[in-house]
């Protein structure tokens, strides 16, 4: 694979593993409708 | 009747993010990529997952979620509600009904097949299918289309359907928490660690053939994430780009608003809306990315892999990975592995394709919920038989144009210019932040309104330009097989007219004024 194949791949791989921990922190953490934690 | 409801948060995530994933992240997303210029493609990709994806699950979340307050489940309530002064909107919501049935009868056929190939890795029945054209012989068998060793006949494939078919219904029946949520919750966790362990077995495989070291798994992914950047100016790329978006987040169905009908009134929908598209992001772009492409490249090399990307994602998923995974030691393990994390994908999304239906029937008739699904049971075990006996005549990709492609689009559309245009921005705006745990990037206010409509508009248009005329004069339909695309297209315009009529009765018996906020 070349230089810029990796990038996409690390690059793309990053930002959605980033946004997914976000969410999954955020949801977790927060109240659920039913008071729940 | 009370209005059924999730039991959890994280429940109503895991059941968006089940129905978004389905086979269409595992076979179609890499096919995509590597067809349409690698890494390159990734830039269309995104931009169509901030600009489409993204903001069509929000507005799905939030209409589905204000239209349940008025008691509707379903799209032509919901659309009504939205523009109660349009006596005719009412009927563009049929399509959020109609696009999720006709893609269920074929697609618990397909689903039936996974689950009976997971049996087989496990018997073995495979076992000696070790080249492409032996293993083809095998589906094609299974299927019906040839009768030798492996087959006799279609029965097998049958009494996998009737299972498959069955549990589908006996979810449904459960209902949306103790049937749907709870499936959810075991089969979302279980297919991800699927996805991971083949993922890692994958990207461990080094090269397989030491005797071709070029064939090897770091090709492999270069073969998939390479980029081409020639590709980025042709308009087909980004289209392509848009339509996997379109498709793999399951927006433009119906099946969202339905599930977000569930929620209450100061439920959140912007981050759960996120984090359901964000997961089968993870499902996607990481583990589709990561398993059948570089694993068939690593055993059979570039040019092969071109050949197997044409003959199209089923070919892929039914023919090239078990040749793959019968080459590694515990092949029949990794070939389960393959298969039920697929069949996990497919009765996830099933059974949301089926939601709709049921819940228009109890909502707009008061049918209770056994009455509902028996009805949707035979309705769909009837229209299923074409896609059974007449596969190979083209049913399957007539069914697939118009209620997963085409349907989708002007759904998608409708809805966009109803919530942002219609409905109001303001309004809009201030309705998907009720209850919000997260602040939606004030952004969003111009793209929802003026971006995505716009976006959508191109990809109709592309499809009215290029795709439709040649699909309606069966331009690619040979001669023998054109009875069976016109009593599939009649099959269709009927479903089509009897949703229309039920939505009129179902409006004609109401008391004038319709609805009422129960929220």
């Amino acid at each position: 694979m070349h230089l810029d194949g990796w990038i996409f791949l690390i690059v793309s791989w990053g930002g959605i593993l980033g946004v997914f921990i976000f969410c999954l922190i955020r949801t977790l953490g927060s109240k659920d409708s039913s008071g729940k934690e | 009747m009370a209005k059924e409801q999730w039991g959890s948060k994280l429940g109503v995530i895991l059941a968006v993010a089940g129905s978004a994933i389905g086979l269409g992240n595992f076979l179609r997303f890499p096919v995509q990529a590597a067809k349409n210029g690698g890494g390159a493609f990734m830039i269309p990709y995104f931009a169509a997952l901030i600009l489409l994806g993204v903001p069509l699950m929000w507005i799905e979340w939030t209409i589905g979620r204000f239209g349940g307050g008025f008691g509707h489940s379903t799209a032509p309530g919901m659309f009504h509600t939205l523009w109660n002064k349009n006596r005719f909107i009412k009927y563009f919501g049929v399509i959020g009904i109609f696009g999720p049935v006709i893609i269920f009868i074929y697609y618990t056929y397909v689903e039936s097949w996974l689950l009976g190939y997971s049996v087989f890795a496990l018997v073995g029945k495979y076992n000696g299918c070790t080249t492409v054209e032996t293993m083809s012989a095998f589906l094609k068998q299974y299927q019906g289309l040839e009768t030798g060793s492996y087959f006799g006949g279609i029965s097998t494939a049958y009494v996998y359907f009737l299972i498959t078919f069955g549990l589908n219904i006996w979810i449904i029946y459960r209902g949306v928490n103790k049937g749907i949520e709870a499936v959810c919750m075991y089969a979302l966790p279980v297919l991800f660690i699927l996805a991971a362990f083949l993922t890692v077995r994958v990207l461990t495989l080094g090269a397989p053939n030491p005797a071709i070291p070029e064939n090897n798994i770091a090709n492999g992914l270069g073969f998939l994430w390479n980029p081409d950047w020639s590709k980025l100016w042709e308009a087909k790329t980004w289209l392509a780009a848009a339509g996997q978006i379109f498709f793999t987040l399951s927006v433009g169905f119906g099946i969202i608003l339905t599930y977000a009908s569930y929620l209450k009134k100061e439920d959140d929908v912007a981050l759960s809306g996120l984090t359901a598209a964000v997961t089968n992001e993870v499902a996607e772009v990481i583990f589709g990315g990561s398993i059948v492409v570089p694993a068939a490249f690593a055993f059979f090399g570039a040019a092969q892999m071109l050949t197997f990307a044409a003959g199209g994602a089923y070919n892929l998923g039914f023919v090239t990975m078990p040749v793959v995974l019968q080459q590694l030691p515990f092949g029949n393990f990794f070939g389960f592995a393959w298969f039920f994390l697929l069949f996990l994908a497919g009765i996830t999304s099933s059974i949301s394709m089926a939601q709709p239906a049921v819940a228009f029937l109890e909502d707009e008739f008061s049918i209770s919920k056994p009455k509902a699904s028996l009805a949707f049971a035979v309705v769909t075990f009837v229209l299923t038989q074409p896609c059974i006996f007449w596969i190979g005549r083209g049913v399957i990709d007539e069914i697939d144009f118009w209620g997963g492609t085409l349907g989708l689009v002007i759904f998608a559309f409708i809805e966009t210019v109803l919530f942002g245009w219609v409905f109001g921005m303001d309004k809009a705006w201030t309705e998907m932040h009720v209850g919000s745990d997260i602040t939606i990037p004030r952004a969003y206010r111009f793209i929802i309104k003026y971006v995505t409509p716009l976006f959508l508009l191109i990809i109709l248009a592309s499809f009215f330009c290029f795709d439709l005329p040649g699909i309606l004069k069966m331009k690619n339909v040979t001669d023998e097989n054109v009875p069976y695309i016109i009593t599939t297209r009649v099959m269709l315009v009927g479903l089509f007219v009897i949703l229309a009529y039920l939505v009129w009765r179902a409006w004609k018996q109401k008391p004038k004024g319709g609805t009422s906020n129960a929220s």
